[in-house]
């Protein structure tokens, strides 16, 4: 290290090599340099490392790319809230309260005349309810992968379910322990429906949950510098471990998972609305029972297409990341 | 020790000493040959080493040969020279001058410095060093204002010829490894700041809009790379400093 009898001066040295400062202080450190070996050695070596820097343009931006994205991409964004997937978030969870509170309302539509008074009321809390701890449970999931745990997915599956016998118990009491729906065959009680609808709802938010859950991880990979991990993971090499409590579904079986459920909702739907028997609330009910498949398969949807893509922009950042870490790494 | 640097201030000395204080007659076939390792007489090491350590001076001896300059010692105006032609050189060029540019304002700094001294304008009221920095500001405003440039544009420009290109052909690999390895200390931030202001140009304000953060973070993050960098680049064994970027992204 430098003999230099001004250590003040000698620790902006490297300042100068790089343009700065200015005025008086920039006359006192070009003046020292004149009288002082140690510092106008230290500064031939740096301003020589600031002329190869210079020069080293090409490759040097990629460097800078691959550093620009990992700081505004979106490893990043899992320090937002949500993890940056706000609007998909916002859409499953949406979707859940819409599937919790259309279920209540399929359940009563045939006997509407007795329900009416208050399962409107209830519909929109219960489904205002589950949409809120739908969401609170993916920020929750959000910063327990932010804080590197690895049982993150548990912690926002918990308070889905337990949210969801709270209602489906809590409701149930208040419905018919007779079948109110009328079909040519054995329909179920309005309690005992209302519980399995409230189970169907659940679809929505643990499906999701499992991809969601993968992404923000690759995210907090790809901000913890693991980038050769996300890479492996993402192309499929053989010897690609996912982060611990990650499950990794491929976009392709995510697509076919996705695809079996939407057929079976549209089986189910189509089944029922052929054997109902005629009421006056007949179109009501019919109403409410499509509304909430086209809920299920829209969301479905949206989670799929989000799903995609944001696992092709992971990939595509690994790989611009890994590009300029190469050219550091290789000299 | 970069020898180089000694050669140039040798021959510089040389052409001083020939009589060639006019500045015109400093053409650039003087300057290529000053600048030539080709020409250089001191190739070997222990002579170098002798030549430094006899023309490394402190204030206090400025002081006395700027004082012996107004008395008229001719011996101690080629001292002067050897003391400080590479030294200005350098500071000139950090300011933007390259190529026959830099060459010219060199000679007119020191052919300013040496010539008030005779005249006795040296009242050593000053450091001698600030006195010349003081000479080379004045001399650096007026050829950007002849030439028309802004104040800006003095530290870019690192295309053309350079006193350094020389050196940094010399041992191109080995210079770009260990530049190399510097930025591969720094985080990506401090790395992105580093090389998105000194590489692509860009000012605080258009880093800060790029990280979404104030102007200030983007000044601090910059000055701790540059200290990391003078880290690296004055450790005493670089290959044993530890490697990757300390702390979060």
């Amino acid at each position: 290290m430098a003999m230099c009898s001004d250590p003040a001066l000698n620790a902006r040295i490297a300042e100068l090599c790089f343009g700065g400062p200015a005025g008086e202080d920039r006359t006192a450190l070009e003046a020292h340099l004149l009288v002082c070996d140690d510092c106008w050695a230290e500064f031939q070596r740096i301003s020589e490392a600031v002329h190869v820097l210079r020069e080293e343009k090409t490759s040097l931006e990629a460097v800078m790319a691959a550093d620009l994205i990992q700081l505004v991409g979106l490893g990043a964004h899992l320090q937002r809230r949500l993890g940056g997937h706000r609007a998909i978030a916002m859409a499953i969870s949406g979707g859940f309260g819409a599937m919790v509170a259309l279920a209540l309302l399929v359940e009563v539509a045939y006997q509407w005349e007795n329900y009416s008074t208050w399962v409107s009321y209830a519909s929109i809390g219960v489904g205002l309810g589950s949409a809120a701890v739908c969401l609170a449970a993916f920020e929750m999931m959000r910063a327990r992968v932010l804080a590197g745990r690895a049982n993150s997915i548990g912690f926002a599956i918990g308070p889905v379910l337990a949210w969801a016998a709270i209602v489906a118990l809590g409701v149930a009491p208040f419905l018919s322990a007779d079948p109110i729906v009328l079909a040519k065959f054995q329909t179920m009680t309005g309690r005992i429906g209302w519980i399995k609808s409230v189970g169907q709802a659940l679809q929505v938010p643990l499906l999701a949950l499992i991809p969601f859950h993968f992404v923000l991880t690759m995210q907090y990979e790809l901000w913890s510098n693991r980038i050769d991990r996300v890479l492996r993971v993402l192309t499929n090499d053989p010897m690609a471990v996912t982060p611990r409590g990650t499950l990794f579904i491929r976009p392709v079986l995510a697509a076919v998972l996705f695809a079996l459920l939407a057929m079976w909702w549209l089986i189910g739907s189509a089944h029922l609305l052929e054997n109902l028997e005629p009421g006056p609330y007949l179109a009501l009910f019919m109403g409410f029972g499509i509304s909430r498949m086209m809920v299920v398969l829209v969301v479905l949807l949206a989670v799929l297409i989000w799903y995609v893509r944001a696992v092709n922009e992971l990939k595509r950042e690994a790989i611009a990341i890994s590009a300029g870490r190469t050219i550091l790494d290789t000299h | 020790l970069e020898f180089f640097a000694v050669d140039t201030s040798r021959f510089a000395a040389e052409r001083w000493e020939g009589g060639s204080h006019d500045k015109s007659a400093w053409d650039q076939s003087s300057a290529q040959a000053l600048f030539s390792t080709e020409t250089s007489a001191f190739r070997s090491p222990a002579k170098r080493l002798w030549y430094v350590l006899a023309h490394t001076m402190d204030e206090r001896q400025l002081r006395e040969l700027f004082l012996r300059i107004g008395q008229g010692d001719g011996g101690a105006e080629r001292e002067v020279y050897n003391a400080l032609f590479q030294r200005v050189r350098g500071i000139a060029h950090v300011r933007g001058l390259r190529g026959a540019d830099l060459d010219d304002l060199i000679q007119d700094v020191l052919s300013a410095v040496v010539e008030q001294l005779r005249r006795g304008r040296f009242l050593d009221q000053s450091a001698p060093s600030t006195w010349v920095i003081a000479i080379l500001n004045n001399k650096v405003v007026d050829y950007f204002r002849k030439r028309g440039r802004s104040d800006g544009l003095m530290t870019r420009a690192a295309d053309q010829v350079d006193f350094l290109t020389a050196r940094s052909r010399r041992g191109d690999q080995e210079r770009r490894a260990e530049v190399m390895q510097a930025l591969a200390r720094l985080t990506p931030t401090e790395r992105f700041v580093l090389t998105s202001t000194e590489l692509a140009g860009l000012t605080y304000d258009e880093v800060a809009d790029r990280l979404k953060c104030p102007a200030g973070t983007v000044a601090s993050t910059k000055n701790r790379a540059v200290r990391k960098v003078r880290e690296f680049f004055t450790a005493p064994n670089r290959r044993q400093l530890k490697g990757g970027p300390d702390g979060d992204v």
